[in-house]
């Protein structure tokens, strides 16, 4: 089965030198989603009010075979109420 | 396949329960006369299944094994890891149905242990149902930990937690030390233990091996900087219960 890498840029660039084990490229678009929206879910609440979170996947020979981006943008009202 | 009492098989329970106990002559005399069938499982082998009625205990002499349930999809969730001297269905001896599956990890020498031989010995020696009471407790505290991590931790302490949990122990039963020990468990099926994608328990692991906390080389897992390690996922051993715990 081949092996596919991902890639994450969250705050930085982290490449993934060791892949993962996978069926095929179905099996890993459906990773990338899940990793990405389970980064997400940890990061957004300690994060900032803007924050992009991007996933590449990548075959054995180095090619990109999916990119996904996630942007959380947080706007506070310019209206605040004052107790 | 042998029956024996006198080849020590029931070593490794005494081993287990003396991690978490203090036994008598009179007692470790009576685990090892129990009869137990010895067999030799391939990895992957399921040992109960989820409905089934056993009549017998499985205490594991050596090798892997991990509690599970499946769900619609093909969806699995992992309970717990076993290793030599536990007794992964002891529950079977009260509660007749199974509730989910016991399979191993990897191949694994089990010895099966009649009910009715367990139920005269924990009749005969009522301080060893106080023992076997006290580590189905234990197995309780365990999850109530598992819990809290996939209800609460992050990826990240949920792995650390999980080593700590392993390494001790494994250490407690003499198949650990130096913060170095066996583990035969793939990134499928950590995920599967502690909620996570396959893929993100790689790209955790890949991050505590970057922060210098751990190697992971063929199938051992060395604990570069246990205090880090620990302090990282707030792990405290107490839920463990351990009566000896050796310094490393």
């Amino acid at each position: 089965m081949p092996r596919y890498f991902f890639d994450v840029h969250d705050s930085g660039p982290q490449f993934d030198d060791r892949g993962t084990v996978l069926a095929g490229p179905d099996e890993a678009c459906a990773k990338a989603k899940s990793l990405l929206a389970s980064i997400a879910h940890e990061d957004i609440p300690k994060g900032a009010d803007q924050h992009t979170f991007m996933a590449q996947v990548r075959d054995e020979d180095g090619n990109s075979i999916y990119a996904a981006t996630l942007t959380y943008s947080g706007i506070r009202s310019q209206r605040q109420r004052h107790p | 396949m042998s029956s024996a009492p006198d080849d020590h098989s029931l070593d490794m329970l005494i081993r287990k329960l003396e991690s978490i106990a203090t036994l008598s002559d009179e007692e470790r005399q009576a685990i090892r006369s129990l009869p137990a069938k010895t067999r030799v499982l391939q990895p992957r082998q399921d040992i109960v299944r989820d409905g089934d009625k056993p009549s017998q205990c499985c205490l594991i002499l050596d090798g892997w094994a991990y509690r599970y349930k499946l769900i619609g999809g093909g969806r699995r969730q992992i309970f717990s890891f076993h290793v030599a001297g536990d007794i992964p269905d002891l529950q079977s001896l009260r509660l007749h149905t199974m509730d989910h599956s016991l399979a191993t990890l990897t191949q694994a020498t089990v010895a099966f242990l009649p009910h009715e031989s367990l139920r005269d010995l924990t009749t005969r020696f009522p301080s060893l149902t106080a023992i076997l009471w006290r580590d189905t407790l234990i197995d309780a505290a365990v999850f109530r930990e598992w819990m809290t991590g996939m209800g609460r931790r992050d990826a990240f302490e949920r792995i650390a937690h999980l080593f700590c949990e392993l390494y001790l122990k494994l250490q407690a039963v003499g198949l650990a030390q130096s913060y170095r020990c066996p583990l035969p468990i793939t990134q499928v099926d950590l995920g599967d233990a502690l909620g996570l994608s396959n893929v993100h328990v790689n790209r955790v692991l890949q991050e505590m091996r970057g922060r210098g906390l751990i190697t992971l080389h063929s199938g051992t897992l060395v604990i570069e900087a246990w205090d880090e390690l620990m302090r990282a996922c707030e792990f405290d051993p107490t839920y463990l219960h351990l009566e000896k715990r050796a310094a490393a």
